[in-house]
């Protein structure tokens, strides 16, 4: 059982339907959703206003949210549009009102499940009946400011009951086992809110952090124009397709009752008309018939949680000091999801604060370079960061037995690389632990960045400190090395030309031993000792006397590296691993090299890694090495008692006379050879 | 009445065992106020350990003294900041000693001059001439190759790493402005010791770090820090409304 924490992945937009027509009658309810879609009626409460606590409901049902195809939440139909009342009501300026009326259970709660539901089955949607709405809502960022909700609040209540009252009759229990009934152990709700309210200058504020949590504050006044326009949009769309006219009359009539409680806005619970709830369910009975049912593999049947993996250590991808990675398919969806579990032993504190600024930052980004969030599950006592599964990583692809990247496509891969640190960048974020085992790629070719375990939040225009202890020592840059607590996005540019080194050729550039003394030497080695005309700011460092090399060395990069790289590249590699972090390009200055701008050929995309069998990750290559050197190890373990026994005959053949001299040879001359 | 040898004895230790978190330092500290009535064998204790012992300890006693100013002043016992005063050269010479040895200590030496003054323990003449003297220390061996392409950071005294051959080495060779080509540190700091200061000197960060969000509280003061901060709509404003509209645009069509 795991609730998946209500918002947890700001960037999922399916989630939530935050931007209701205004102008226009709400769309439709459930209706002329396709069967799926409302398997079970709703009875929750209106989602976007409740405030209710979490503990209302068991959190959520399973699977919800993906970032999956659009779904058909919007009924394609005219009749909603614009009956004479809800364009009265709407004249009122009830924005929030009006947008969320169709809540009467369908819009916040549903949105999300949709697409799994249309992918699959109904009882992926039971567990929501009862529990998701309030909860899942909760924190909506988008729900109205608080003025504009307070006359809401009864109205909720209204329809709470109002569908808690009718629930039963046309909602069949849940007939399978499933993550619903595990969920009735678990208390646990966990909620990380991205959307924490910020003071109103906040947006203006240099540091982007606070920027960011202000973000969906910002767009409950701001969505106002777009909002209209999509609506008209949809309304179009409805058009198509049309239904008998009892239903939208039945909905209709519905809309009026509401609009109406609202404009008199009565703070206490409404009378409520018992047939409209009746004529509800009618329509959901017929929908549900036609909906077959699912059919699970026994695997995902019998899974615990609506994240099926493999028992054991078999669906791990990947470990660190942070967790595991486990692989995992979603049971209803078959959605492929990477699962990191977040380590909570030895936590004395608690859950750890490193996870939550990483699922922070992670709920903020949205980028086609950047791994996305889907989701935050606790599950058995544990925490799960839900991502999107990629296949590969570089660190694995580059090991690749036999994949072969061509110019066209590496460049492309870098091109990705450098696309989604510049918008990390401008977003104000460091990534802090660039490195080959961190960048992750579809088996499309598509690269996104991952683990931001070390990614802060940085002051574009002040310099703070931060601690120097971050990235991977052999991608570390020298300043960072030399004790610099200052530095910027220099540090992830850095770290990049050494991934970039890395697709070019397949090797670390600086693969040191481990420590700073020794990581120092081995840049050294490469690009020579730096000096203060190259690099000013090199005596300030604070380890600079304590880290002084011992001896002069001389640039070799050129020497190295210019027959092993086009020269454009070889050019902007030489950009990157300057000494001087101020004097490195930034992210959006490496997008304009001629390297990708002019030099041959364009970048092509990767495609051919769908033909790839199997997954490539660090971790698999890691094993593959391992798997190697045992069975090398084997192999010869083997050799030698096969000798052993040769030896043995030999030696029972001849009374063990020689022994000596029979050492490695092949049998029978050896020994013909001595007997002669 | 504790035994003078034994309490001379414990404070000796408590000092080669400073490292870098305040706990170490602030329990040497109380310590040596508990046992103030020896405040000049204590005293005496501190200088004779600055000479005795690696760069790092050194460093660590450094910022330990800042620690006993700090103490003495809060519990009305002068007799410590005043010895300090008297000594404060011999100390920085022991901490950051002119033969070039103590080079990576001249930002430690100069942090906590700048604290005492700020805590009124060293008058203002006193840190101005204390610094020049750092300055050259501080360009030592990095000096010598001044000119043209010769610049080249590299410490050049290439010395058995081991112990720092001990001693405050005030008549120590003075090899300011020495060329590349002389040694210039008579005891560079073995592989070990680096990366313990290195470790030291992060935990010394992760302190500081956990106080320089604070504001005062005081009046305006948070308001004001926040107004400077306060710049004017910039693109990345553009991109976060951007993004946004990207996420209204996803979800109306999703319909």
């Amino acid at each position: 059982m795991y609730l998946r924490s209500p918002h947890a992945y700001s960037p999922n937009p399916y989630h939530q339907n935050p931007y209701p027509p205004q102008g226009h009658p709400p769309p439709p309810y459930y209706q002329n959703q396709p069967p799926s879609q409302y398997g079970p009626p709703p009875h929750q409460s209106q989602p976007g206003y409740s405030n209710q606590p979490y503990g209302r409901g068991r959190g959520n049902y399973r699977g919800g949210n993906y970032g999956g195809p659009p779904d058909n939440r919007m009924p394609p139909q005219t009749s909603s549009f614009a009956p004479p009342q809800a364009q009265r009501s709407s004249k009122t300026g009830h924005f929030t009102n009006l947008s969320w009326t169709p809540a009467t259970g369908r819009r916040g709660g549903h949105a999300v499940g949709d697409t799994k539901s249309q992918a699959g089955d109904q009882p992926a949607s039971q567990p929501r009946q009862s529990s998701e709405g309030p909860g899942e809502e909760d924190d909506n960022p988008f729900r109205p400011s608080k003025d504009l909700r307070v006359e809401d609040e009864s109205n909720k209540n209204d329809v709470t009951k109002q569908q808690d009252d009718t629930a039963p009759s046309h909602m069949p229990p849940p007939d399978r086992p499933n993550s619903n009934e595990h969920g009735d152990g678990s208390k646990i709700s966990f909620a990380i809110k991205s959307k924490a309210p910020a003071p109103t200058h906040a947006s203006k504020i240099d540091l982007a952090a606070t920027k960011i949590a202000s973000r969906p504050l910002a767009s409950v006044s701001a969505p106002l124009p777009s909002s209209r326009s999509t609506s008209d949009s949809r309304s179009d769309r409805r058009s198509d397709d049309r239904r008998p006219s009892y239903r939208s009359e039945a909905r209709d009539y519905r809309y009026d009752y509401k609009n109406d409680t609202r404009h008199t806005r009565h703070p206490g619970p409404k009378p409520v008309p018992r047939p409209k709830p009746k004529q509800k369910r009618i329509e959901k009975r017929t929908v549900k018939r036609r909906k077959p049912r699912p059919q699970l593999s026994p695997d995902c049947a019998a899974s615990d949680s609506v994240y099926y993996r493999k028992t054991g250590n078999e669906s791990v991808i990947g470990s660190g000091t942070y967790g595991k990675v486990y692989k995992a398919v979603h049971v209803y969806t078959k959605e492929k999801v990477a699962l990191k579990k977040i380590r909570m032993e030895g936590e004395r504190d608690g859950f750890p604060v490193t996870a939550i600024r990483e699922i922070k930052l992670l709920q903020s980004l949205r980028h086609e370079n950047v791994v996305r969030l889907q989701e935050v599950m606790v599950e058995k006592n544990d925490c799960f960061m839900v991502f999107e599964y990629l296949s590969h990583d570089l660190t694995g692809l580059l090991n690749h037995p036999s994949f072969q990247l061509d110019h066209a496509h590496k460049k492309h891969l870098a091109k990705q690389l450098f696309e989604g640190l510049d918008y990390l960048h401008r977003r104000g974020v460091l990534h802090r632990d660039i490195k080959a085992a961190n960048i992750l790629i579809s088996n499309t070719g598509l690269l996104k960045l991952a683990d931001f375990g070390l990614a802060r939040f940085f002051a574009k225009r002040r310099q703070l400190d931060y601690t120097n202890r971050v990235i991977t020592i052999w991608y570390r840059s020298p300043e960072l090395l030399l004790g610099e607590t200052q530095y910027g996005p220099a540090v992830d540019i850095w770290s990049a030309a050494c991934v970039l080194v890395e697709i070019f050729t397949r090797h670390a550039i600086f693969p040191g031993d481990g420590g700073e003394i020794n990581q120092l030497d081995k840049i050294y080695s490469v690009l020579g000792t730096p000096t203060t005309s190259a690099w000013p700011a090199l005596k300030a460092l604070p380890w600079f006397e304590l880290l002084r090399p011992a001896e002069r060395k001389a640039p070799a990069f050129a020497n190295e590296y210019r027959k092993k790289l086009t020269p454009a590249a070889f050019d902007l590699l030489a950009a990157m691993f300057q000494f001087d972090p101020q004097l490195r390009p930034q992210a959006s200055d490496v997008l304009e090299h001629p390297y990708f701008t002019t030099e041959e050929p364009r970048p092509r995309q990767v495609w051919e890694l769908q033909k790839l069998e199997g997954d490539w990750h660090e971790f698999e290559s890691k094993a593959l090495r391992k798997e190697k050197d045992r069975a090398e190890k084997e192999r010869r373990a083997r050799e030698r008692e096969r000798e052993r026994e040769k030896r043995k005959l030999e030696e029972g053949g001849q009374g063990g006379r020689e022994v000596k001299k029979v050492r490695g040879l092949e049998g029978g001359e050896g020994t013909t050879m001595e007997m002669s | 009445m504790a035994d003078p040898f034994e309490v001379r004895m414990r404070f000796t230790t408590q000092l080669q065992h400073l490292n870098a978190s305040v706990t170490s330092a602030q329990k040497a500290a109380n310590y040596a106020l508990k046992y103030r009535d020896m405040d000049e064998d204590l005293h005496s204790c501190i200088l004779e350990q600055l000479e005795k012992n690696n760069m790092n300890n050194r460093a660590n006693i450094m910022y330990f003294i800042e620690h006993l100013c700090d103490l003495s002043q809060r519990e009305s016992h002068p007799s410590f900041t005043a010895m300090i005063q008297r000594d404060i050269t011999h100390i920085v010479d022991a901490v950051a000693p002119p033969d070039g040895s103590g080079a990576a200590n001249v930002k430690v030496a100069r942090k906590v001059l700048t604290s005492l003054q700020s805590k009124d323990v060293l008058s203002v003449t006193t840190i101005s001439e204390l610094s020049e003297r750092l300055d050259a220390r501080d360009t030592l061996g990095g000096k010598g190759g001044d000119g043209g392409e010769g610049d080249l950071e590299v410490a050049n005294g290439i010395d058995a790493p081991g112990a720092p051959s001990g001693v405050g080495s005030l008549g120590g060779r003075i090899s300011v402005g020495s060329t590349p080509t002389v040694r210039n540190g008579m005891a560079r700091l073995d592989k070990r010791q680096v990366e313990q200061r290195i470790e030291e000197d992060r935990e010394r960060g992760k302190r500081q770090r956990e106080m320089y969000w604070a504001v005062s509280g005081e009046g305006d003061d948070e308001f004001d820090r926040m107004w400077e901060e306060t710049v004017d709509v910039n693109e990345d404003d553009f991109l976060l409304m951007t993004e946004e509209r990207e996420e209204r645009v996803e979800i109306a069509g999703a319909s």
